[in-house]
């Protein structure tokens, strides 16, 4: 019962945001109705906040239990999604959005993919500010250290125990983020750009480095893939084993190490790569 | 016996005039970039001889700088 009545307070509220708030105060203005969903989120979760705060009671969410916090974020984003996607295509709003964004500025499928837009590549490729990121060295420092971060965090994952150094993995979460812009910036977005802002040249460097990172993102794979068929094959080998199920003890920091170095490797990769083949044409003039 | 004896993805050198002919036209760079459609950067590698242009882009800046364009690109460096 207390779901329904959650559920009818998030509908009154998404009819009132997409039927007349939005369409009367933010009209075409992606950001405006950004700020606005964004506030009128606050009504249902203030509603579900003050009914159930105090006697916290559980929600059931389909196959799970949760509290009213869970219950209502989920609720919402369910509710809304379809609505959003309707409202956006029905005022072709689309391109707008992913600008304003930074996920592209273009229709086509590729720019959907893409991690930043048309107007930040011009804008990179014009900039000196982070010219000192794109010096020989700075490209091998940034090159050495991120993969140096890379393997060292993952290990450290993969051995810390359950105690306070465990906290240590948020400073490499923070290292691998300000790595990953660093890079970025060292090739003026260039390896995440869409096809639109780019001319032939900058096309075929970008395409270059996305063919050596996927080789050496298929490295990484067949090693862990590897890692996992000789472990069962090790298993086998003992004496309780059945031979078809295995069990992978694994703690919440290892858990964190494989994401980690799977997210960090997906995301750098390509930006490594360009770096690599610039060093390496440097270094045959 | 042309295509034999080179490698297919060998990057052999393309030689041009691109910078004598756009300084003696008065063109800056931004200027020949923006008539083309390349960023500024890709003139100065293309000037350098570090990027060979597509045919189009070849093209594009020998009409551009009202060049013929076997006049412009050449791949001897001796035959200029």
């Amino acid at each position: 019962m207390n779901e329904l009545l959650v559920v009818f307070v998030i509908l009154a509220t998404l009819a009132a945001a997409y039927f007349w708030i939005y369409p009367k105060f933010a009209g075409d203005d992606v950001k405006k109705m950004a700020w606005l969903d964004f506030a009128l989120g606050f009504i249902p979760l203030g509603f579900s906040a003050l009914m159930f705060w105090q006697s916290d009671p559980t929600f059931r969410l389909v196959f799970f239990d949760t509290n009213w916090f869970f219950f209502t974020i989920v609720a919402i984003t369910v509710l809304e999604l379809p609505l959003f996607f309707w409202y956006i295509k029905a005022r072709g709003l689309g391109k707008a959005y992913r600008e304003a964004w930074g996920f592209g500025g273009s229709d086509s499928r590729e720019a959907a993919w893409s991690t930043t837009s048309i107007q930040a590549v011009e804008k990179q490729l014009n900039d000196t500010q982070w010219d000192g990121l794109r010096t020989r060295g700075a490209k091998v420092f940034l090159l050495t250290a991120s993969n140096v971060l890379i393997v060292a965090g993952t290990t450290f994952l993969f051995l810390v125990g359950d105690n306070i150094w465990a906290a240590l993995s948020l400073i490499y979460i923070l290292l691998l983020l300000v790595f990953w812009f660093l890079l970025r910036q060292s090739v003026r977005l260039v390896a995440d750009a869409p096809i639109e802002a780019l001319d032939e040249r900058l096309i075929r460097i970008r395409d270059r480095s996305f063919v050596v990172a996927y080789r050496w993102l298929a490295m990484l794979v067949t090693i862990f893939a590897t890692a996992l068929l000789a472990f069962s094959i090790y298993s086998d080998a003992q004496l309780e084993s059945d031979g078809f199920s295995y069990n992978v003890p694994l703690t919440w920091p290892q858990i964190q190490a494989i994401f980690w170095l799977l997210f960090a490797y997906a995301t750098m990769l390509p930006s490594m790569a360009m770096i690599r083949l610039e060093l390496s044409k440097k270094g045959k003039k | 016996m042309y295509a034999t004896s080179m490698s297919r993805n060998s990057e052999e050198p393309v030689f041009n005039q691109i910078e004598q002919v756009r300084t003696s036209l008065g063109l800056s760079r931004q200027q020949l970039a923006d008539l083309v459609g390349v960023h500024y950067q890709t003139i100065g590698y293309l000037e350098r001889g570090e990027y060979s242009p597509s045919l189009v882009l070849a093209l594009r800046i020998a009409e551009q700088l009202k060049t013929p364009i076997e006049e412009l690109f050449w791949l001897k460096e001796e035959s200029k």
